[in-house]
């Protein structure tokens, strides 16, 4: 029987922060997801920012699936291992068929999102020389630790055949390694996050706001998987994705960047922060320009405070984070506060105090939010072009410019980011 | 007189599987119009309202509807072949066209 969703999300009450079974969970888009692994890529080589890939993957899929599995009352490795498999396909990361034991074996993947959306988007134009399923590849290590009942982060997993890469499909092989001698790091579940909160608050629209982010998680609970184990949705393929691969992605390179290539950080955390923008412009223009928004909202007026107001909606149904509207003045400025995102509470627990304000996601989505409710003709239904795109975000320097002020993960009692028209 | 009907392909990372459909004339009665496509095959699926209709047909193609605004957007089955979608969203808005005429 397929697995309800529905069933295994929660939302921390008046944070907006979503959990599934007992661990932060987001909703993504392929553009987003697509974007951020480009970036690590990037920024460690393919090869390093592959593994980077794999292991964020292998650590948030073991403490998620550990959590998924009790629940289910999944107890042989075999029941383990469907029920793995199953949710998988529910979240919208596609079909896999493992065969694999506690020594190893292979998997093989359908339509999973990373490979078939990055050959959707780009497969008629480039020419992929490696694998991009990484993440099906830490879970599927994960699936077996767990099911297996073996040591943390002793199971490798290799893509050796991908969609992306124009084969057939995509296939992993899995084999038990001698492990790393640097213990594990603690997992980071909801539990863990919940100390870390501070008292939440209101802001500017608030009942128009909160009313639309209940409309919209109440459309998205009846949301998964298709026969493909895909979600499209908005334009856009979804995930319900694992904040703890997001974070653990994004803070590791960053880590890493402060040791050996400080010079070079800025230029990472503008792309990281681009990364927000992708978001935004995809996945929240999507839903904005949608027919179900049609119906929930009605038609866009042309003003932008409503497209302020619906976007912070959206990042709260996303389960982003409790986003506030503290000011705006149209053609001037934006400010948006958090009590936390998904972003700070994870630093917070995993981290500890930020020296800087490094919710880069926050930063640049809030970015994106003042060029969209500026520059889209919404009376008009925009079409959410790459060429659109490259004109708002690529066409040179930015008619707007943020600046993150306050941070949870700095201990501040909110965060904050102030977006500002560049005159 | 038969009512017009244009469509549009409209963004979406889905190859021509999303249109806009718009209807030269509206409906006289949306829910006569709901009416007629049931008698076609049309059902409602999660989500399906007064205000959003979300209807399917068997073979899974999909239309969703805001009778307030008028706007209707046609979802092609992921299934269709790439190059008989166009048609295929041509035909399906024919048939949508004709049941408004009824309605």
């Amino acid at each position: 029987m397929p697995t309800s969703i529905q069933q295994l999300r929660t939302y921390l009450p008046e944070h907006d922060l979503m959990a599934v079974s007992g661990t932060p969970a987001v909703y993504h888009c392929h553009h987003f997801n697509l974007f951020l692994d480009q970036t690590v890529d990037d920024a460690l080589g393919e090869e390093a920012g592959e593994q980077q890939r794999f292991i964020s993957a292998r650590e948030a899929s073991r403490t998620f699936l550990g959590t998924l599995c009790t629940m289910k009352g999944a107890v042989t490795p075999v029941e383990k291992v469907e029920c793995a498999a199953e949710v998988f396909a529910a979240m919208g990361h596609g079909r896999l068929n493992i065969a694999a034991d506690a020594s190893g074996g292979e998997a093989t993947g359908e339509f999973l999102h990373y490979g078939f959306s990055w050959r959707e988007k780009y497969g008629q134009r480039v020419r992929r020389r490696r694998p991009a399923d990484a993440f099906a590849a830490g879970y599927v290590a994960a699936a077996l630790e767990l099911a297996y009942d073996l040591p943390r982060e002793i199971m490798g997993a290799r893509e050796t055949a991908c969609v992306a890469t124009r084969q057939e499909r995509c296939h992993f092989d899995l084999r038990r390694t001698a492990g790393t001698s640097t213990p594990p790091l603690a997992p980071v579940r909801e539990e863990d996050l919940v100390k870390h909160l501070r008292p939440t608050f209101k802001g500017r629209d608030e009942e128009t706001i909160a009313g639309v982010a209940k409309g919209l998680r109440e459309f998205t609970a009846g949301v998964s998987g298709d026969a493909r184990g895909l979600v499209q949705a908005f334009g856009v393929f979804v995930t319900m994705h694992l904040a703890g691969y997001y974070n653990r992605l994004c803070y590791d390179v960053i880590t890493k960047y402060e040791k050996d290539n400080p010079r070079s950080i800025p230029v990472l955390e503008s792309l990281l922060r681009e990364s927000g923008h992708v978001c935004v412009f995809n996945t929240f223009g999507g839903i904005l320009a949608s027919p179900e928004w049609e119906g929930m909202v009605g038609k866009h007026s042309g003003d932008p405070q409503p497209i302020v107001a619906g976007c912070l909606a959206i990042a709260r149904a996303l389960g982003f984070g409790h986003w506030t509207l503290h000011e705006f003045e149209p053609n001037k400025r934006l400010v948006v506060r958090a009590p936390a995102t998904y972003e700070s509470i994870y630093y917070l627990a995993r981290h500890g105090t930020a020296t800087r304000g490094n919710e880069y996601f926050l930063q640049g989505a809030s970015l994106a939010i003042a060029q969209l409710a500026h520059r889209a003709k919404w009376t008009e239904r925009p079409q959410f072009t790459q060429e659109f795109y490259d004109a708002l975000f690529r066409g040179g320097d930015l008619p707007w410019k943020v600046e993150q002020t306050a941070s949870t993960a700095m201990g501040h009692p909110h965060s904050e980011v102030v977006v500002t028209h560049v005159d | 007189m038969s009512t017009e009907v244009t469509l549009r392909r409209e963004q979406a990372c889905f190859r021509d599987l999303n249109w806009d459909v718009q209807l030269a004339r509206a409906p006289r009665s949306w829910a006569d119009l709901r009416s007629a496509l049931a008698a076609g095959g049309w059902s409602g699926w999660p989500g399906d309202s007064p205000s959003l209709w979300c209807i399917e047909r068997p073979d899974g193609h999909q239309l969703v509807v805001v009778p307030r605004t008028g706007r209707i957007q046609l979802r092609l089955h992921y299934t269709s072949h790439l190059e008989d979608r166009a048609e295929l969203a041509e035909r399906i808005a024919q048939q949508l066209a004709r049941a408004a005429d009824r309605a």
